[in-house]
This record gives structure tokens, sequence and C-alpha cells, in this order.
């Protein structure tokens, strides 16, 4: 062992050979048996998508495993689902009661948007948590330490400084977040570690930052004219004395729609674009600082780079009006395999089973705030 | 090494990440895995315990696991013996039809559990939310429509014309249902050329002066007040907030928080809405006799909107039902006082002045 590398540090990527026909056949599989089970199919259909999805991505030679199933899925999602509906209608019974007025009434109203800002977060860690218990690789299964609960006060804290600082805390404030998901995860008896500090991603957060104002405010002042906002919004809210034409009406309506769609359409590019130096370094920063078992990392994605391979999936989402999902999935997974330098290798001869909770439910939180296809 | 290269049967103990070469034998009904080196065993597994998860297609190794290590991994590389293995074990052999009549099962069981669950609430939830008003007593309603009313009348403007609101306050009184006296009555007239009135918990009726000039006899505003105190009698509002709140529990419990879903809710939600305006027409008729008021009003009323109405809103969608059909369940003939004297109409018709 000791000197079985000298000289020379392997390289390695993950690997992944999935097909797009593959992928689409999956895609098909579960729009279709989603109707005929008004969607409870969509549990099922993630735990397939994900099974696929591993069992193409090899590392060091062995492939990866996904041992979730549609039915943990599902009973996550029951669990959150009947706790939060006694929790809502306890809320409801509380202010009917008690009046909107009283203390107790206000204290109750403000509890469900507290909840609803702070539940996806919790949601987020629980997930990761969940995903990583269901990962095999060579029989070794991946793990997570601390409390989602803990995680969810601290993000919530995160955002309140990042809505205080009008943006300037996020790349600080991802950072930091990000640490708090990767020291705590395990990969067998390994695990991981980052350290990495905000501040190298600043430069391009910043440009991005002000390349995002500049660009949409441009955007909106255009639309605004071309679209003549002004005169739709005068009219509609004084619809000529009472007696307004429906054609006139669904005219404006179409209006109204074709210019949120550019807004929509626009702010993505405009994201993409202003934004994509700041992810891709953050990309590179996170990858600089992890390390894992034996294992460091490196990525040499570039900003140009990143644009271009969202730019292609915002265009192929456009043009195939969503059909093209499969490919988009392709895509993102071979773009960041790719680009994510593995530098040395796993010591498999030392890597030992972890003893750490394996939740017997998953998601549940996260199917019911911030629901994904994946 | 390239992947459709045959690599050896290998096997992962779920305890360290090291591969174990192996060779396989048969015990009756035990699948013994021998290290490769030594040829001692490493593992027995009962054939019955055994699934198999994954067939790698460029180089037909098959993954194995075993329901008692439930992380143990065995990767075979195609073999004499894993035929014959195959052969003996059917589960083995057709896993992957095997794995998917499960879940079809499964799902099946569950998409019937959903529909029976939707239908059951669709035509429960009215049943419960109609024993939930009984239970709760009036004040309660007050709780919820009394901050709604004093906003209406902060912010918009109201026709006080005392004359004319006497008058107004009259016919309420006659046309009262006897359950809800224990809460007082309010109407308040708000200005605005719109034609319409509407019910808040409480027992409070808002109705908007439109209605009052473009209506030519008081016998269809006395229609269009019995409808409203028919809601009222029957605590539609607030049984109309336990329903849709039950539908948005029920639906997202099915169809989770997506489109379909939200389509569904608002469509049943209409749907009950719909309902609850057809008992109150009924509920007008009745309580327009009671008082022995003229109680072809309601249908007149419906004629008149119809005059007025300008988008034609599919009935599926709308939160009534059609005006024809509501104008010919309302028919009565025009036996019956009148709903007030001629002079009491022209008073109520001037409660935009001088308010």
């Amino acid at each position: 062992m000791p000197d079985s590398h000298m000289g020379t540090t392997h390289v390695q990527k993950l690997r992944y050979d999935g097909r797009i026909g593959a992928l689409y056949w999956i895609f098909i599989k579960i729009v279709l048996l989603n109707i005929v089970t008004l969607t409870i199919y969509r549990f099922w259909g993630k735990a397939q998508l994900r099974r696929y999805v591993w069992s193409h991505m090899q590392l060091q030679g062995e492939r990866l495993e996904y041992t979730g199933t549609g039915l943990e899925l599902f009973l996550g999602f029951l669990l959150v689902i009947g706790l939060f509906s006694l929790f809502y209608a306890g809320i409801f019974l509380g202010a009917l009661l008690f009046g909107q007025e009283s203390a107790l009434g206000t204290v109750l109203h403000l509890i469900l948007p507290f909840f609803l800002i702070y539940l996806p977060m919790v949601a987020i860690y629980a997930a990761q948590r969940y995903r990583l218990t269901r990962t095999l690789w060579r029989g070794i299964r991946g793990g997570m330490t601390g409390s989602a609960w803990t995680y969810g006060f601290r993000a919530l804290g995160y955002s309140l400084l990042v809505a205080v600082t009008a943006g300037l805390a996020t790349p600080w404030a991802q950072m930091r977040l990000a640490e708090q998901r990767f020291n705590n995860s395990y990969f067998g008896d390994a695990k991981a570690s980052l350290q990495a500090s905000s501040k190298p991603v600043y430069k391009a957060f910043f440009l991005g930052f002000i390349t995002y104002v500049v660009l949409m405010a441009l955007l909106l002042a255009a639309l605004y004219n071309i679209f003549d906002v002004g005169t739709l919004f005068a009219r509609l809210s004084h619809p000529g004395g009472g007696q307004a034409d429906p054609e006139q009406m669904a005219r404006m309506a179409w209006l109204f729609f074709a210019a949120y769609l550019c807004v929509i359409l626009g702010a993505a590019i405009i994201g993409v674009f202003a934004f994509s130096w700041y992810a891709a370094s953050f990309f590179k920063a996170i990858a600089a600082g992890l390390r894992f078992d034996n294992l460091t990392f490196r990525s040499a994605m570039g900003a140009l780079d990143y644009f271009r391979f969202w730019l292609g999936n915002i265009l192929i989402l456009a043009v195939t009006l969503g059909i093209g999902l499969p490919i988009i999935v392709h895509r993102s997974l071979r773009f960041f395999a790719d680009r994510l330098e593995i530098i040395g290798e796993i010591d498999i001869e030392r890597l030992k089973q972890n003893t750490l909770p394996k939740p017997r439910t998953g998601e549940g939180l996260l199917e019911t705030f911030d629901a994904g296809f994946w | 090494m390239a992947e459709s290269e045959t690599r050896t049967s290998r096997f992962y103990d779920g305890q360290t990440a090291r591969p174990r070469d192996v060779e396989i034998a048969f015990q009756e009904r035990i699948l013994v895995l021998l290290a490769r080196e030594d040829m001692t065993p490493i593992a027995r597994w009962p054939i019955a315990e055994m699934s198999a998860i994954d067939r790698n297609e460029m180089n037909g190794e098959m993954t194995f696991r075993c329901r008692g290590e439930p992380e143990a991994r065995l990767i075979l590389s195609p073999s004499p013996q894993r035929d014959q293995m195959l052969q003996a074990a059917a589960h083995l052999k057709h896993w992957k039809r095997r794995e998917r009549t499960a879940v079809a099962k499964t799902i099946g069981g569950l998409a019937l559990a959903g529909l029976a669950v939707v239908l059951g609430c669709y035509f429960g939830l009215p049943r419960l939310a109609i024993a939930a008003v009984q239970l709760m007593p009036l004040q309660w309603d007050a709780k919820l429509g009394d901050p709604v009313r004093e906003r209406i009348v902060e912010h918009e403007q109201i026709c006080a014309n005392e004359a004319a609101q006497a008058v107004l306050d009259r016919l309420g009184e006659r046309l009262m249902p006897e359950n809800i006296r224990a809460v007082p009555l309010t109407l308040d007239v708000v200005e605005t050329k719109d034609i319409n009135a509407f019910a808040l918990p409480g027992n409070h009726i808002i109705i908007y002066s439109g209605l009052i000039a473009k209506a030519d006899t008081p016998e269809i505003l006395a229609g269009v007040l019995a409808h409203e105190m028919g809601h009222l009698e029957m605590r539609h509002p607030t049984r109309g907030l336990i329903e849709q709140l039950g539908l948005g529990v029920a639906i997202n419990l099915v169809l989770g928080n997506n489109a379909f879903g939200n389509i569904g809710r608002v469509m049943a939600g209409l749907s009950y809405t719909r309902d609850m305006e057809r008992q109150a027409d009924e509920r007008a008729v009745a309580l327009l006799h009671r008082a022995h008021i003229r109680a072809d009003g309601l249908a007149a009323f419906f004629d008149l909107l119809k005059k007025d109405e300008r988008l034609h809103i599919p009935v599926l969608l709308s939160d009534h039902p059609g005006l024809e059909e509501r104008a010919a369940a309302t028919k009565q003939d025009s036996s019956g006082e009148p709903a007030m004297s001629a002079g009491d109409w022209q008073t109520l018709k001037s409660i935009c002045r001088n308010g």
C-alpha cells in the first residue's frame, strides 16, 4: 500500500452510462400510470427513476444501487400530510374559538406562514439523509448525522440575514448551509468534510447580482413599452363604466399572459446568464474544499460551460414544451459527473458499514412542501 | 477493464467494502458461497429468502440479495451454475415480472382506495359539514363574519338614508327565519351599479344598491333577501368554509399538491356551492310563503339577471346553477301580499340619496 501509487495520483470520475431511450420509457410509464392512479403512482415512479439513475452510475469500477422503495415515500407523505391536516384543523378551530383579533389568534395566524417557510428547509436535510441511507455501494450504505429541525432553524436564520442584506449575504449563507449538510454526511464509516470560504466566489456573485438587476430592469422596461402595460392596467381597472366588451377583455387577458410568459422566460435566461460564473465558482469552491475518505475533489467547470449547459436546458424545455424533460435529466447527469474530478481512490480494504439510524420512511416533508419529479 | 468482459462472481458482505471472489454451489434449497481462493464457505443463503435486484445488460451480471442480510450483495456473472440455480428458483428467474406484478397490485389497490377516499369525501363531506355546523353555536359564526362586515362598512360607500333603512329592516324582520333569531340581523346597502347581494356569517346581509335601483318591484328585492336568509338559516357560509377546507385536505392527501389536485378541488368546491344555491332558492320560496308575501319575485330577479348577462359562463365552472334552471325551479304565481306599500318602495328606492 505505501508505494502503490507513488508519483501518480489516480484521477477518476463518476461514470454515468444511462440511455435517453430508457429514461423516456420510464417517463412515459410514469405519466400514463399517474393518470390511471390519480397520481398515486408518483412515489413509485420516483423510486423507479432513481433506481435507474443510481444503477447507471459507476465509481471505482462498481455501480451504485438505490435501495429505497415507492412505499417508503408514500408512507412518509401520508404521515406528514396526516399530521399537518390535524395541525391545520387545530389552528382553524383555535382561530374560530378565540377570534381573529385575540393574542392567541394572532399567534396561530403567524404559525402557518412560519411553517411554510421553515418546513421546506427541514425537508431538504431530511431528504438528503433518506437518500444517503438508500444509496448502496459495494454493500456499504450512506448515512447522515445531525438534526433536520436544527438545520431548518439555521436555514431560516440565514434567510433572514439574506433578506436584511438585500441578498448580499447569499454566498456566505449558501456556503455555511452546504458545510452543514456535507459535514454530517457519511458513507460507511467514512465522514465527508467540507471547509470552504465564500470569499473567492464573492467577486462572481457581485458581478452576477449587478448584471441581473440591470438586465431585468431593461427587460421589464422593454416589455412595458412593447405591451403598453400602462394602458392595459388603466383599461382593466375602469372598464368603461361597467359595460366592458368581453372580447376586448379576452384579448387583454391574452396580452397579459403573453407578457407574463416573456417575463418568465426572460428572467430565466437572464438569471442563468448573470449567475453562471457564480454557480460555476461555487461548484468549484465546494469541490476544492471537500474531502472524503482518501479522496479530494477538483472541478474545471467554467462560467461559459455552465451557461451553455443551462441555456440548452431552457431552450429544450421551451421548444419541446416540457416533453424534453428526460433529455434534460440525461444531460444534467452527464454534465455534472463529467465535471467532478475525484482524486484518489476510496480505500475499500478499510471502509466499513456504518451504524447510523436508517429512517423507515422518507421525504414526507419534501413531497408536501417542495415536491419535484425526482 | 472493459465493461463487457466477464468479471468473476463476487460477494460484498455488507460489513466492509472489500469484495470476495466466489464460486457458488447448491445444497438442496441453500446457495453456498465459497471463497475462490480456498473454497471455504463464507455464506449460506436460503434460496427462498433471496431476491434478484438487477441485471447488467452489457455483461449479463445479476445482483442478488438475501432477506437476512439486507445490505450484502452477490454479483454473479453468467455461468452454468447460475443457470442451474435460476432453473431451480422461479422467483429469481422471473424476477422482473414478479416485481412488476407486486408493484401493480400495490398501486391498483391504492388507486382504488384513493378513489374510494375521494368519492367518500365528496359525498360525505357535505353531511359532515352539516353535522358540524349544528354543533357550532351561532355566536361562532358571528366571530367569523363580524370582522368582515366591519371592514366592508368601513371601506365601502354605505347608503344610510334612515327612513329607507327602516323600510328595509321591516322587510327583513318579516322574512327572518325563527331558528337564527338569537343573533340580530343587519342589512347594509353598498352603493354600486352591480346587481347583487350576499350573506356573511353572523346574520349579516350586504345588498348592492344596483339591485334596488334596477328592480321593478319590491317583490324582487324580497325574493333576493329571502334567498340570502335561506343561506343564513342553513348556516351555509360556515358550512361552505368547512367543506372547502375538507376538500383541500382530502384532495391533497390523495393527489398531492399538483395541478390535477387543484383543478379537482376547485370543480368539487364549485359543485358544493351550486348545491347550496339551489337549497337557498328553495328556502327562499318557503320563507316568502311563510311571510305571506308574493313569491314570484325571485324568478323575476333571475329574468332581470338574464337581461344583464354579458359573459356566459358554463354551469360546471360557475358557482351558481344556470339562470334558466333557477327561474324554472322558483316559478310561483302572484298570490300573496305585496312585499311593501308603493310609498315604502319609493322611500326605499331613494336609500342612496342624502346618505
